[in-house]
């Protein structure tokens, strides 16, 4: 059975990694996730490339195991679509015409992110954006649900400490622009906002 | 955490709306939401009240000193994809 440890990364990479086992042509894989958004995203490649495909979680680690199906009809299995996303973040309201009007619309899409199906796998925070995970209470309270649901939360160091607020930060991880552009580029679309 | 019972508030307008969070944020610990899709005729802005019970959902309501009409307070059960909306009348 060839292991793959794909325990703290975010989507896609758990299934990127996975993959790059599958193109080896392993036919038994045991791939390590930390979410239970990486399981689906595993589920669904398997299904792709044939291969069955088993789940079990202790402690918060979810094991998936894919074995190669001599039975499954590849022709005839949906191909499987990256639909990570991600967002990026520079701003702390959407939109410049009003600022009360901008901080609700923001309020809201964080709220609204909680609820998707499919919530982004990477959130980075740069320039005032950097003050949402600090300053404002209903969205670390968002931010928070959806860390619990898988979603990374990356927030740029360098403007925090610009801003003076780096002991301020409330969720999230401190980052720089070499691993935010990493991880917001590796995913299928990004939104900006 | 999903919430799967809370009372949430809607508006006339957006400018009521933001009225609101202003007179309510001092005494409690709201989250503005997108108004549910099950609420038809109100304003997109709506605010969702903490956990608390139907007298306490009034009284907050009230509080506004808003003119009926203006606002309406909703009880709303269940998760996203399940969820029942009711009309609460003060």
């Amino acid at each position: 059975m060839y292991k793959v440890d794909a325990r703290g990364e975010a989507c896609p990479k758990p299934v990127l990694m996975t993959k790059a086992a599958v193109q080896n042509g392993e036919e038994e894989i045991q791939t390590l996730v930390d979410n239970p958004t990486a399981v689906q995203n595993l589920s669904r490649f398997a299904a792709s490339v044939g291969y069955t495909h088993e789940s079990q979680e202790e402690n918060g680690v979810y094991t998936v195991t894919l074995k190669k199906d001599p039975n499954a009809d590849v022709q005839k299995a949906e191909a499987y679509e990256d639909r990570s996303w991600s967002i990026f973040c520079t701003e702390n309201r959407i939109g410049s015409a009003d600022n009360e009007l901008g901080h609700n619309l923001i309020n809201m899409y964080f709220y609204t992110l909680t609820q998707m199906d499919t919530p982004p796998s990477v959130i980075a925070f740069m320039n005032e954006g950097v003050m949402l995970p600090c300053e404002n209470q209903q969205i670390v309270d968002s931010l928070k649900t959806l860390m619990e649901k898988g979603t990374r939360v990356m927030v740029c160091g360098t403007c925090l400490n610009f801003f003076g607020i780096t002991d301020k930060l409330q969720c999230g991880t401190v980052s720089n622009m070499y691993e935010i552009l990493e991880a917001v580029t590796a995913c299928g679309k990004m939104m900006r906002v | 955490m999903e919430r799967t019972e809370f009372y949430v508030i809607s508006f006339e307008n957006t400018h009521s709306a933001m009225e609101a969070q202003k007179i309510l944020r001092p005494h409690y610990s709201i989250t503005v939401i997108p108004t549910l899709r099950e609420v038809s005729q109100s304003c997109g802005i709506s605010v969702m009240l903490p956990e608390m019970n139907q007298q306490e959902a009034i009284a907050a309501a009230n509080s506004l000193g808003m003119e009926k009409g203006m606002f309406q307070l909703y009880f709303a059960k269940g998760d996203k994809n399940h969820r029942q909306v009711e009309a609460i009348q003060i």
